[in-house]
């Protein structure tokens, strides 16, 4: 079990963030399966960023952007 | 003499049969600021009314709002291609007391627009982690009166869902979460 925390921000930015409950990778998998099954055609703004972090992990986590695929 | 014709929120467009969420959001932005309206499915779609001509691609929405002390409608329309777009003037919301309490200070059209793609996106993540066996928070709008803006907040907790592979993807996004993971 574990808790991810979405910010949506009026810019239109979304910040992801690990609150407890992952160890190792299971908080990307977490996220990627969320993004990876979004509804077919759901697209959001042009510049997105997400970022994330992980309370196990004491360390730096540069913001991340995400983009469409074509 | 003016137009009334819908323009394109930039970069949002919604997935298939999403036109029910849509409609949800609108519904909940709008609270008690004023009354929605969603087409039924199948049908035209819903006329607008405005102080100018209505252009004719805009005439019938798939969303129409109507604030409170307003003489005219707010048109949404969702294009074959999912892009949303809305119609309406400023007067229509200029004034609104109830968006103002609501949207620290602000009531305006570009302010609107900013929170119904936000909160749009917010409820999408929301559903889809629900779908796939997450249990949410709940989406609370959050107020930073310093910043004069708010931001869509929700918390997701996996469960004892164990659906993290295996799933069939719909949406294909790029980008890495980088290292520390």
């Amino acid at each position: 079990m574990g808790k991810i925390k979405v910010v949506v921000t009026e810019e239109g930015e979304i910040k992801i963030e690990a609150k407890e409950g992952f160890e190792g990778k299971s908080c990307q998998e977490a996220i990627d399966f969320i993004l990876n099954n979004l509804p077919t055609g759901f697209e959001f703004a042009e510049l997105e960023t997400i970022r994330h972090g992980n309370f196990s992990i004491v360390a730096e986590n540069p913001q991340q952007v995400y983009t469409q695929q074509d | 003499m003016s137009t009334t014709q819908k323009i394109s929120i930039r970069g949002l467009k919604i997935g298939e049969d999403q036109l029910e969420l849509l409609g949800e959001t609108v519904t909940e932005l709008v609270g008690d600021a004023g009354t929605v309206t969603v087409k039924e499915k199948g049908s035209e779609g819903l006329q607008i009314r405005s102080r100018h001509a209505v252009a004719v691609n805009s005439k019938f929405a798939d969303i129409k709002i109507r604030f409170h002390g307003a003489n005219a409608d707010v048109g949404i329309y969702v294009g074959n291609d999912g892009q949303i777009d809305m119609a309406w003037d400023g007067y229509v919301v200029r004034g609104n007391e109830t968006l103002k309490q609501a949207f620290e200070g602000r009531a305006d059209r570009h302010t609107f627009e900013k929170n119904l793609n936000a909160m749009f996106v917010a409820k999408t993540f929301e559903e889809t982690a629900i779908r796939k066996g997450f249990v949410s928070s709940g989406i609370k709008r959050v107020s930073l009166q310093k910043e004069k803006m708010g931001q869509f907040e929700l918390e997701l907790d996996t469960g004892f869902s164990n659906a993290f592979s295996g799933d069939e993807q719909k949406n294909t996004l790029s980008g890495s979460l980088g290292g520390g993971f």
